[in-house]
């Protein structure tokens, strides 16, 4: 009788180790239940709302349990904090639906190998555990890219929030103010990373395809997978032609990363495979068009939506999104390793049925990486609040 | 495969005299390679450990030079790579991306 009423998300946090003794649940009621007759196990404390058959309140896993088995109950969700999301992004991969499931990337050491961080922006404040320069021109970010591809991947905003925003941040300048720099120098970054214990690595920048992977940055790229790390590589941004994937994107072993809308459709330039050896990449897709995140003071790369955001397109804005998602598995399965990852990213995917040199397996899923299951689309009733208040609208509005 | 790709040899050749920067693969010891860089006045930018390689600038001919040398592997051209944003939204291509 209780069997489908408590969300996945909810499931999952009371069976969590080291769960809370109380949870704070909305109990849906059936619709002909009265105010007087809603079960409530011994809660006294009850919000009940009059808009919906509905009542906010804490409650133990047995007394969820209980409510569950009530056929006066017709659904649990978990009662989230709310903000909003990364520009819708975040909700797009169902990353909230993993936080509700109690993984927020959690200490899990991550670096952004790129243009350097604003160590003074808020959305990191207190994570950014180390700062490295391999440009001679000092490891803040002068140009603007690293600090938004950071706060893609784990920023922890109350405006804008990034999909592992309690993750540990570790910047490596590689790339100079006018956001280029060379391959020797992206390698040093990496040996560098590789150093700092990170369990994953974020590279948004690339040269110009094609390439075989066997490129010393390409190499190197393998070499740090084979110490166990993982690597998220933008595909780049010279498609829509064939052919068009540059190193390290055509490294055998990262996860080569190519760019959609919110639409879910591929961005035009999002580079397309397949490598000079005949490989398929890139390996999967995620956001990459009009993100919002963080704007390291003083700089103006992409469009500024105010003195602490901006917004910005590219293959370098999808990579993030996927160095967080692999951030938020590796809080939840600690010994994935980067295979493993790689693999379930790419078979848990939406499949946007594009040829697989344009999509790889498809858009990468964080919900569905984290369940480990294919891809299935959302079923009515919609999930569970995913702590976004756009989400927590789709809760209130009819299936379908 | 060669130490080095014909198209940048023939690059190499047609400008001798022409700062490059180059990933030098060392086969063996990375530290004798290093000693061996600075008897020929070849400055070692970086080492890596984790290919065992070195980043080097010098002049075409002196790369060229370098392929008779037993320890280098591979030698190839220290290539750009650039940031993957673009300033405006989806449909810009170009190949630089700010």
């Amino acid at each position: 009788m209780s069997e489908g009423k408590i969300t996945p998300a909810l499931a999952e946090a009371m069976a969590a180790p080291g769960a809370p003794r109380e949870h704070r649940i909305i109990v849906k009621y059936r619709e002909h239940i009265s105010l007087a007759a809603r079960p409530l196990m011994g809660i006294s404390r009850a919000q009940h709302f009059f808009l919906i058959p509905a009542a906010a309140m804490r409650a133990s896993a047995e007394q969820i349990q209980a409510l569950a088995a009530d056929p006066a109950v017709e659904h649990i969700w978990p009662d989230l904090p709310v903000h909003t999301c990364l520009d819708a992004s975040a909700s797009q991969i169902r990353a909230p639906q993993v936080w509700a499931a109690g993984f927020t990337g959690r200490d899990v050491p991550i670096a952004i190998v790129d243009t350097g961080i604003d160590p003074g922006h808020p959305d990191f404040a207190g994570r950014i555990v180390a700062m490295e320069d391999f440009t001679g021109e000092g490891p803040h970010d002068n140009h603007g890219h690293g600090t938004h591809v950071a706060g893609i991947a784990a920023g922890a905003g109350n405006q804008y929030k990034g999909i592992a925003p309690e993750a540990r941040i570790y910047s490596a300048k590689v790339l100079h103010g006018d956001g280029s720099g060379y391959m020797s120098e992206v390698m040093a970054g990496l040996e560098w990373a590789v150093q700092q214990n990170v369990r994953v690595i974020n590279l948004s920048l690339g040269g110009v395809g094609p390439c075989d992977g066997t490129d010393a940055l390409s190499t190197t790229c393998d070499a740090v997978v084979d110490r166990g790390v993982m690597v998220c590589v933008a595909a780049g941004n010279y498609g829509p032609g064939a052919s068009t994937v540059g190193p390290p994107g055509c490294a055998r072993k990262v996860l080569t990363i190519g760019a959609t809308s919110k639409q879910d459709t591929i961005a035009n330039f999002s580079a397309r495979g397949p490598t000079s050896d005949g490989r398929v990449k890139p390996d999967i897709l995620l956001p990459g068009v009009d993100i919002v995140s963080c704007r390291a003071q003083g700089t103006a790369m992409g469009t500024p939506v105010d003195m602490l955001y901006t917004r910005a397109s590219g293959t370098s804005m999808a990579t993030p999104h996927g160095t967080g998602i692999v951030a938020l598995l590796l809080e939840a399965f600690p010994d994935l390793t980067p295979a493993q990852l790689k693999e379930r990213l790419m078979n848990t995917a939406k499949n946007l049925g594009l040829d697989a040199n344009a999509q790889g397996k498809g858009r990468a899923d964080a919900y569905q990486a984290y369940l480990n299951t294919p891809f299935t689309p959302p079923v009515t009733p919609p999930p569970p609040p995913t702590g976004c208040l756009l989400s927590l609208l789709h809760l209130f509005m009819p299936a379908g | 495969m060669g130490k080095i790709e014909r198209t940048f040899e023939a690059r190499l050749q047609k400008q001798p005299k022409d700062t490059v920067r180059l990933i030098v693969r060392v086969a063996g010891d990375l530290a004798q390679a290093q000693t061996r860089l600075s008897e020929l006045n070849v400055p070692v930018l970086r080492a890596f450990q984790l290919m065992n390689a070195v980043a080097i600038s010098c002049p075409a001919e002196t790369a060229l030079a370098l392929l008779q040398e037993p320890w280098v592997q591979a030698i190839e051209e220290d290539r750009r790579v650039f940031a993957q944003a673009q300033s405006k939204g989806e449909g810009g291509k170009g190949d630089r991306n700010e």
